[in-house]
């Protein structure tokens, strides 16, 4: 009995080899590169490119919050796949030839863990850490959450529940980033204090 | 076959001094214009950006793994490509003398609203003189 989950990454894997040009936006939007540069150049974006300086400010405190909430994110599936070696199943490519398959036209064979999907945690955790400031800001980086992991599906390097896995635990580290910036906020209001004496903010 | 590690700088930093000029025009931050006009400047931003993105992406084998820019280290090579992006920004918008000519007054010690008006040197020295004068 395959489970809905498994059957699911079998459909999806099973398009990769029909279209060149599907395979190769797919590998684009799967790559280690492509979705975390943009992403870095959103939130650059967003830092600089406000003429409201209230807006800007909010946008600034979010992308600090985003950028946090990613670099915690990582360090959360690093302990759990490395620290506490959960590793619960096998990647899709392991197991299934349509996502072997998949993987050799779009992407690679990752060694670590197919749980929790890691670019998920750490991009759903920017793009909610950048949601609590601005809902209006934070749509990108979602779009380019949603793009990365239905990517990563697609290659047949992770199961469906490896990203929603990924994205549950990088959104609850965004809240937890989150309310700790609302706590230490004077450390955060500091560093923004001194940015914008050296016109970094 | 240029090293990877120095492609993905040349791709960090060539996207930053795109997006700076993005930003710079649509928050009107006339102070970094490398270009007096927003449209240029606009303009000048996409291509940075896009040509930028356009050779990285066409010349990198995206199906290999790439282990020699590791996660850390890309946060490593993104902040000092963006950042000798927003150095080279300063400078060059600084050089330009018709960077900044915003026709208003712009206010002092705001950060970047300082450089509505006038480019970031300009602003600092400005700055130091208010101080000098106060003083």
């Amino acid at each position: 009995m395959i489970s809905p989950d498994a059957q699911l990454s079998i459909w999806l894997t099973g398009l990769a080899g029909n279209s060149a040009v599907l395979d190769r936006l797919m590998s684009l939007l799967a790559c280690d590169f492509f979705v975390p540069v943009t992403m870095s150049m959103v939130l650059l974006f967003l830092w600089f490119g406000t003429r409201d300086p209230l807006v800007r400010s909010k946008n600034q405190w979010g992308a600090m919050c985003a950028s946090t909430s990613l670099g915690f994110a990582n360090l959360a599936v690093w302990l759990l796949n490395h620290v506490a070696k959960f590793d619960p199943w096998p990647r899709p490519f392991e197991v299934h030839e349509s996502a072997r398959e998949a993987a050799e036209i779009v992407f690679y064979f990752p060694g670590d863990p197919s749980f929790p999907a890691n670019v998920a945690a750490s991009i759903f955790a920017a793009a909610m850490g950048m949601w609590f400031y601005s809902r209006k800001a934070s749509t990108p980086v979602f779009v380019l959450a949603f793009l990365w992991s239905f990517a990563r599906v697609y290659a047949g390097v992770h199961y469906p529940l490896d990203v929603l896995g990924g994205a549950v635990i990088g959104m609850v580290i965004a809240y937890g980033t989150y309310r700790f910036l609302e706590l230490v906020k004077p450390i955060p209001r500091f560093l923004f204090w001194l940015a914008r004496k050296l016109y970094l903010a | 076959m240029v090293d990877f590690t120095l492609m993905y700088l040349l791709l960090i930093f060539g996207g930053a001094l795109g997006v700076f000029q993005i930003a710079a025009a649509h928050g009107r931050l006339r102070g970094l214009y490398l270009f007096k006009n927003t449209v240029i400047t606009y303009l000048v931003g996409f291509l940075l950006l896009g040509v930028t993105y356009g050779w990285f992406f066409s010349q990198t084998n995206l199906d290999m793994p790439h282990a020699e820019v590791e996660g850390a280290q890309q946060l490593g090579y993104f902040l000092l490509g963006s950042l000798l992006a927003l150095l080279a920004t300063f400078l060059f918008s600084s050089l330009n003398p018709r960077s900044g000519e915003s026709g208003k007054a712009s206010t002092l010690g705001e950060g970047l609203e300082d450089l509505k008006g006038r480019p970031v040197f300009q602003a600092f020295i400005q700055r130091l003189s208010n101080k000098a004068k106060k003083g």
